[in-house]
């Protein structure tokens, strides 16, 4: 029993108000229960002790000269009203992680051991695959970079369009932050993982560094930013299944797509074109993104219903 | 140092003495607006102007006999004033949710049930006439005494008794109604 409750009813009841316009009716144990369960609930958020010394600050400068010390006061609310929206460019990082941090720890330790285990077996797959000598114009490291971005994409938006989506906007984060920091997070992740795979597979031929990087950056950025344009428009299920599609699809025609062939490793005869309509294509994505996201900046956006998979 | 000490030294308006009734008392106005408010942003401006209107009064020598009543009542006056202009309706509803604690690590399903909850007292809290939704918040959140709320509310002490029993049983009968729509 709320201790507090407790004493606030016994003292209504041992010393109710004389002259009251109505009757005392004695508390049950049942109104008693719920009060105790619900009134605590009501939690609000505290002012730091930062707020606390802004406050003093602005405050006790009206003690010693009345008018420039108000006019003064009113110029600040009046640029603290301007500035209200601008906060995060006092320390432009610190919104960053703190949009960054929270996503990383959203997604269990599996998933990034998985995560690991397949660029790992991506990696030792490396050598077999180049001994079959097939014609096939990809390796296992570049299947494997879009493949696993869509799959983390929709598996880390998997609440989008669910009911734990709404939760999880009840969390301070608008829409925008809530899936470009989880998009980026994964994203970083991946791209420090395969940077570290590219550097140990062209570790005797430096000078092919940057167009082994180009082989599978382009698709993964592509497939990344694909799933998330299509998950808004077609829920998780949706957008996994189609880019899944895609990626077989590709896998399957490979040069027969031409410079649509963007899973192509260096062998490939449209390399260059291929990665060059995949960045293309990446970055009409990412700019849908943009714009569709600023569009959600203060609403949650109405959500494609069914297709989650939570 | 007590309230009455922290008094005698505003009387002289001592710099020190008004910093520390602002350490005092900022979390539980700001706490108290917040819940009668239910918009941050709103709250942390209408906390501010009951400290600049303190420390006027201090400046000017215009003190009361008891500190902390006077505060609140400050801050209630501020928050009436606010429930009067028309454009305040149209603002809380955006901001309640950013009152939220930050999330702890308890499950999702016991987060999601006790923000259930708290939007079911913000809820029946709202229902209340606002002398009565200012009553239960000083007594039961900020842990005033009946004769403070009197005083803050410029209430007889019977009534200020009589509107908070009356609170909270229309409180638990509604939340009992609540409860077995959600049941149902």
């Amino acid at each position: 029993m709320d201790e507090r409750l407790n004493s606030m009813l016994k003292e209504l009841q041992q010393d109710p108000a004389a002259e009251a316009p109505g009757t005392y009716e004695p508390w049950t144990s049942e109104e008693q229960q719920r009060l105790a369960v619900l009134l605590p609930r009501y939690t609000v958020a505290s002012p730091t002790r930062q707020m606390t010394a802004a406050l003093i600050d602005r405050v006790l400068p009206l003690l010693d000269d009345a008018s420039e010390a108000e006019k003064e006061l009113f110029d600040r609310q009046v640029a603290a009203v301007n500035q209200k929206d601008r906060v995060p460019e006092e320390r432009p990082t610190a919104g960053y992680w703190r949009v960054f941090i929270p996503q990383l720890q959203l997604l269990s330790v599996w998933f990034w051991i998985g995560s690991i285990l397949a660029i790992g077996i991506s990696i030792l797959g490396m050598e077999p695959f180049a001994a079959l000598a097939l014609p096939l114009h990809t390796n296992p490291v570049v299947l494997t970079a879009p493949l696993l971005s869509l799959g983390a994409v929709a598996y880390a938006c998997r609440s989008y369009g669910t009911p734990m989506y709404e939760l999880e906007l009840s969390f301070p984060l608008s829409p925008a932050q809530w899936v470009m920091g989880r998009v980026a997070a994964i994203l970083a992740c991946y791209i420090m993982l395969f940077s570290v795979a590219s550097l140990v597979l062209t570790w005797d031929d430096p000078a092919q560094i940057l167009p082994f990087t180009a082989s599978w950056l382009v698709p993964l950025c592509l497939y990344s930013a694909a799933t998330v344009v299509l998950l808004m428009r077609w829920g998780t299920m949706g957008a996994t299944v189609v880019m899944l599609l895609l990626w077989l699809g590709q896998t399957l025609l490979r040069e027969r797509l031409g410079p649509f062939f963007w899973l192509g490793d260096l062998s490939s005869p449209h390399f260059v074109s291929g990665k060059t309509t995949g960045s293309l294509l990446t970055l009409l994505a990412v700019i849908y993104l943009v714009y569709r996201l600023r569009g959600s900046r203060m609403d949650a956006p109405r959500l494609p219903t069914g297709g989650g998979v939570s | 140092m007590t309230d009455e000490q922290l008094l005698e030294q505003l009387q002289g308006a001592n710099p020190a003495a008004l910093e520390a009734v602002i350490y005092r008392y900022h979390e539980p106005v700001f706490r108290y607006i917040a819940r009668l408010v239910r918009h941050s942003h709103l709250a942390e401006d209408l906390t501010q102007e009951c400290f600049t209107r303190v420390c006027v009064a201090v400046r000017d020598r215009r003190l009361p006999n008891k500190l902390r009543p006077w505060i609140y009542r400050i801050a209630t006056n501020l928050c009436k004033d606010q429930w009067k202009k028309a454009s305040y309706r149209s603002e809380v509803s955006v901001d309640d949710r950013q009152l939220l604690d930050a999330p702890d690590d308890n499950t999702i399903t016991s987060i999601l049930a006790r923000q259930w909850d708290r939007e079911e007292v913000i809820r029946v809290l709202m229902l209340l006439d606002e002398d009565s939704r200012s009553i239960v918040i000083l007594r039961y959140y900020e842990d005033l005494k009946l004769q403070e709320i009197a005083e803050i509310m410029e209430l007889p002490l019977n009534t200020t008794k009589w509107k908070l029993y009356q609170a909270l049983k229309r409180m638990a009968h509604k939340l009992e109604d609540g409860e077995v729509a959600s049941d149902g």
